[in-house]
């Protein structure tokens, strides 16, 4: 059983660098030509080679010409279904799709875009991953379809799949076809938020407008366009009657809170307990719509709100140290 | 949510694997115990109820006893677990069990690749046109339902399916033809074929009275014949079967199994060509007008001229063989072969023994004596019939001809070899068949069981053994026609009423003739046709060797042929009419510009590439490419920008 594991893990590999050497990279996006599809029977197939050895023996047996014909149609129909089986994926589209970053500790969804161009339906092609499979869908004529990879993402940094294979065994599952793609497909991994943060440091904490900040509705200090969102309240009714644009006033006094996070001030010792601390205060200034920053040693964000800021500055923790 | 849609979706492949199931299991109940066929029905009917309503399966101390009941029963059933009947009984059985445990993808697999087990297990019992066109739909079924429990990720239509399976069907079959014609056929059975059990009718090789009359009863097939060239004259169809030496006052045998000499017969004229497809009687005599040269392969004579089939006809036996009318046989026999033809019982029909002699002394010579005999069945009050007075006591041939006078072939056959023997001529028994009819659509002549016949063959020195029928001298009118014009109206002749009524009739001689295609071509395909098969290609004394070649060949270029028309791209007909507007401009600028647009590449960034490339058709590409996006994506007057796009594309012609 050891040996047999080891025997065919043994196969797959030379199988797939042979594969590799063949083909080289790939690029996004692809359409599989006909020279690189391999195809294979598999143990259905084996099963129905075998029931169809039974029948023939049994005809020649009896002398029976209609157990002849049964067998041979049979075996007929295998060998068409290995052309239906190739041509299912023969000429199919396939593109990287882009995935969703993840924290370490979680899975990436690594996405693959599967196109079928022809007219003819491409039922039943699943997506393979280290002989896992991930996915399995069904493609109409014109039709195309989003396949998801996924992969543990443990550490900080990136998920690369460097290759992934598409197989079919439809229609009849008599033969496995498959192809290997070398197209990178990758994850942006963010550090795992630190549970336990300490406060962050107060003296980057910038109170504008610091002397009445409790008062914030009463400096006015001039007009903007309005943005969807903003109170009625602070609406300048009075100009809008006036037949000019909706605007909004603006006070000095409103609060706003100004962090910019610096990876030398974390409090603590190691580099990736440092980032998550930072992670970690990051996503609660964002909760807290405060505005934030963060500057590492190779690089600054300046202070601003919003997700993509956010998502900037997490991806610069990612990458921190990582090569481009 | 999602598990009950799996759900849904698993029980649908169920359902499909199931009618499967039913359509292949439904010949079978025909020949099964009543109780299988019971059982196996109730579990097919209450799965697929349980399919719609939710019924749990039975637990598994239940299906396993069930299923340990099903081999007992079996086995009290036949006595046995092997061979055809039992066998194919156990598996119905354990599909019926497999059924009840049947959930998961692969069990339905098991129980679709039984199906197709099941429907060639099915041919074993019968070959006939309709066992074909039964298995036509049960093929496809059964194809749509492997379809369906494997490949998709969810089940297909019901239309695409039974039409994606059918096409697949479409394009298997030629490859079956091939394989059908030039798959080397290995003649005779690999391993014993296990005894069916139940008796052919046909012709024995003993006869006693009665046996033949009954036989003739029968309307069956027993072969038919195709000639090559005209029909020989009907009183020249005599079809050698059993030749019966042994007599013991009543019954009549075979005698030894010697095969025979090159030097005992020789062969004068023309021959007759013809081809016999013969149907299972499960001897091993084959049969031939007189006499067979040009033996078929794997046969021998023997030295009373029957043709011997080296393993018994269990399955329809086609073969060739020419007939030499114009034949001596055994001019020059040894004295204890002789002997051996003169034998009679002495205590047995003592009436009969003293009559031969008397004749012996008024005659002048052998011929004399024959037509002596023959002439007294004519002049005395003999009746040729099927419904004879029953020959009891130890002397029936005496009580034949002095008493009842009247009898059918076989009483004829055996009063006339007796008083033969017992006037010192070596005589013996023939039988076989005598006629046919030729059917006007095929030209093929088809011989009944009805045909079957009895007659002598007497011993007259160098003009070796000649074929007497005495029966001719009763009923000369049933050598000339069939049995049912010779016999009297009130007879039970088989066939008759068909025979009477004009449309019956020619009803009849359309399927005989279908029948006897059906049985010549496709069922009586064996080693030697296709060896001829081969011969009219061109491929001279083919063996599996040559076969094999030939067959690799074929096969590669029907493959080939196969993989062309299932391999080629047919791009998609792009629903969106802009789109297949665009995709046509994009065609047209890579057939003529050598300008491909590749997948990654935009519409806008194409046109910026062809027209650096192209400078000439730099203002058509901006325009149709213009138009183009106005009409897929922009946001108002799309149908004006579609117009726009077809006028332009019209004038585009790089």
């Amino acid at each position: 059983m050891m040996l047999q594991a080891r025997l065919r893990k043994l196969v797959n590999n030379t199988a797939r660098d042979w594969a590799w050497r063949r083909q080289g990279p790939d690029v996004s996006p692809l359409v599989l030509a006909r020279r690189r599809i391999y195809i294979l029977p598999s143990g259905q197939g084996l099963v129905f080679a075998l029931l169809l050895l039974g029948m023939l023996l049994g005809a020649m047996n009896y002398n029976n010409n209609l157990g002849f014909a049964i067998s041979f149609l049979l075996a007929g129909i295998g060998l068409v279904s290995m052309y239906h089986c190739h041509g299912t994926l023969n000429g199919l589209g396939i593109a990287a799709g882009a995935c969703e970053p993840v924290f370490a500790g979680e899975t990436a969804q690594l996405k693959v875009l599967l196109e079928n161009s022809s007219a003819r339906p491409r039922p039943g092609l699943s997506i393979w991953l280290a002989g896992r499979q991930q996915d399995l869908l069904d493609l109409e004529a014109d039709d195309s379809a989003l396949a998801t990879l996924s992969v543990p993402a443990p550490r900080r940094g990136r998920v690369v799949v460097e290759r992934f294979s598409v197989a079919s065994r439809f229609p009849f599952g008599l033969f496995r076809a498959w192809t290997w793609v070398h197209m990178p497909l990758e994850c942006i991994v963010y550090p795992r938020p630190a549970d336990t943060a300490p406060p962050p440091p107060t003296t980057y904490t910038d109170i504008g407008g610091a002397q009445d900040s409790g008062h914030g509705d009463d400096d006015f200090a001039g007009l903007r366009d309005y943005r969807p969102g903003d109170s009625p309240r602070h609406i300048a009714w009075k100009a809008f009657a006036r037949g000019q644009e909706l605007l909004v006033r603006q006070f000095a006094g409103t609060r706003v809170v100004k962090h910019v996070f610096d990876l030398e001030d974390v409090p603590a010792t190691g580099l990736e307990k440092r980032l998550a601390i930072l992670c970690r205060w990051l996503l609660d200034a964002h909760t807290a719509g405060e505005a934030f920053g963060l500057r590492l040693p190779d690089g600054e964000e300046s202070p601003a709100i919003g997700r993509a800021h956010l998502h900037n500055c997490l991806r610069r923790l990612a990458m921190f140290g990582e090569p481009a | 949510m999602s598990a009950a849609i799996a759900s849904n979706e698993g029980n649908i492949r169920l359902r499909w694997a199931l009618a499967a199931t039913a359509m292949a299991v439904g010949p079978h109940l025909l020949h099964l115990p009543v109780w299988i066929s019971l059982m196996v029905t109730a579990v097919i009917g209450w799965r697929i109820s349980a399919t719609f309503l939710q019924w749990p399966l039975p637990p598994r101390w239940l299906r396993l006893s069930l299923a340990i009941a099903v081999v007992i029963g079996v086995f009290l059933s036949y006595h046995t677990i092997n061979g055809l009947d039992a066998g194919s009984a156990l598996v119905v059985g354990m599909l019926g069990m497999k059924l009840l445990e049947t959930s998961r993808a692969r069990d339905m697999l098991v129980i679709v690749l039984i199906s197709y087990f099941l429907l060639v297990v099915n041919f074993l019992y019968s070959q006939s046109i309709f066992a074909l066109a039964y298995s036509v739909p049960a093929v496809w079924l059964i194809t749509v339902a492997l379809l369906q429990v494997s490949g998709s990720r969810s089940p297909l239509g019901v239309y695409r399916a039974v039409r994606y399976s059918g096409t697949v069907l479409l394009q298997a079959l030629p490859l079956m033809l091939l394989l059908f014609m030039l798959f080397p056929r290995i003649p005779g059975p690999l391993w014993g074929l296990p005894a069916r059990g139940e008796a052919l009718s046909g012709l024995d090789d003993e006869m006693s009275p009665g046996t033949i009359t009954r036989l003739s009863l029968s309307d069956d097939i027993a072969f038919t014949v195709r000639f090559e060239g005209a029909l020989p004259p009907r009183d020249q169809l005599y079809w050698r079967g059993p030749v019966l030496h042994r007599f013991d006052g009543r019954t009549w045998r075979r005698g030894w199994r010697n095969y025979a000499n090159e030097s005992s017969y020789d062969y004068r004229g023309e021959p007759w060509r013809y081809q016999v497809t013969l149907e299972p009687h499960n001897r091993h005599w084959l049969f031939t007008l007189d006499v067979p040269g040009d033996l078929p392969r794997r046969t021998r004579l023997t030295y009373d001229f029957q043709l011997i089939n080296r393993n018994p006809v269990t399955t329809l036996k086609r073969y060739s063989v020419s007939s030499y009318p114009q034949h001596r046989l055994d001019p020059a026999p040894g004295p204890h072969l002789l002997r051996y033809e003169t034998h009679l019982p002495d205590d047995r029909n003592p009436r009969s023994i003293a009559f031969a002699s008397a004749l012996r002394q008024q005659s002048v010579g052998d011929t004399d004596l024959i037509q002596r005999t023959l002439s007294h069945f004519r002049q005395q009050a003999f009746v040729y019939t099927l419904e004879p007075l029953a020959l009891d006591g130890p002397h029936p041939v005496d009580r034949f001809l002095f008493d009842t006078r009247e009898g059918f072939c076989e009483h004829y056959a055996s009063a006339f070899v007796t008083l033969m023997r017992a006037a010192g001529l070596p005589a013996r028994v023939v039988t076989g068949y005598l006629g046919g009819e030729r059917n006007p659509l095929t030209g093929h002549v088809t011989v009944r069981q009805s045909d079957a016949h009895a007659w002598a063959e007497v011993w007259l020195g160098n003009r070796g053994w000649q074929r007497i029928d005495p029966t001719a001298a009763v009923a000369p009118w049933r050598i000339r026609t069939n049995l049912a014009s010779a016999m009297p109206a009130s007879e039970p002749v088989a066939g008759r009423f068909m025979r009477r009524h004009a449309w019956l009739n020619s009803l009849r001689v359309g399927f005989d003739a279908f029948n006897g295609l059906w049985n010549e071509f496709i069922l009586g395909y064996g080693p030697d046709a296709q060896t001829a098969l081969l011969a009219k290609l061109g491929v001279r004394d083919a063996d599996w060797r040559m076969l094999t070649v030939v067959l690799a060949i074929t096969l590669s270029l029907t493959a080939a042929l196969l993989a062309w028309i299932v391999l080629r791209q047919r791009p998609a007909r792009a629903a969106d009419p802009a789109r297949r507007l665009y995709l046509r401009f994009c065609a047209r600028l890579a057939r003529s510009a050598g300008l491909a647009r590749t997948p990654a590449e935009s519409p806008e960034n194409y046109a910026r590439r062809c027209a650096v490339a192209r400078p000439d058709l730099a203002v058509g590409v901006a325009g149709i490419t213009e138009s183009y996006l106005a009409a897929r994506y922009g946001p108002v007057n799309r149908a004006a920008a579609l117009l726009r796009l077809r006028s332009q594309l019209a004038s585009f012609h790089p």
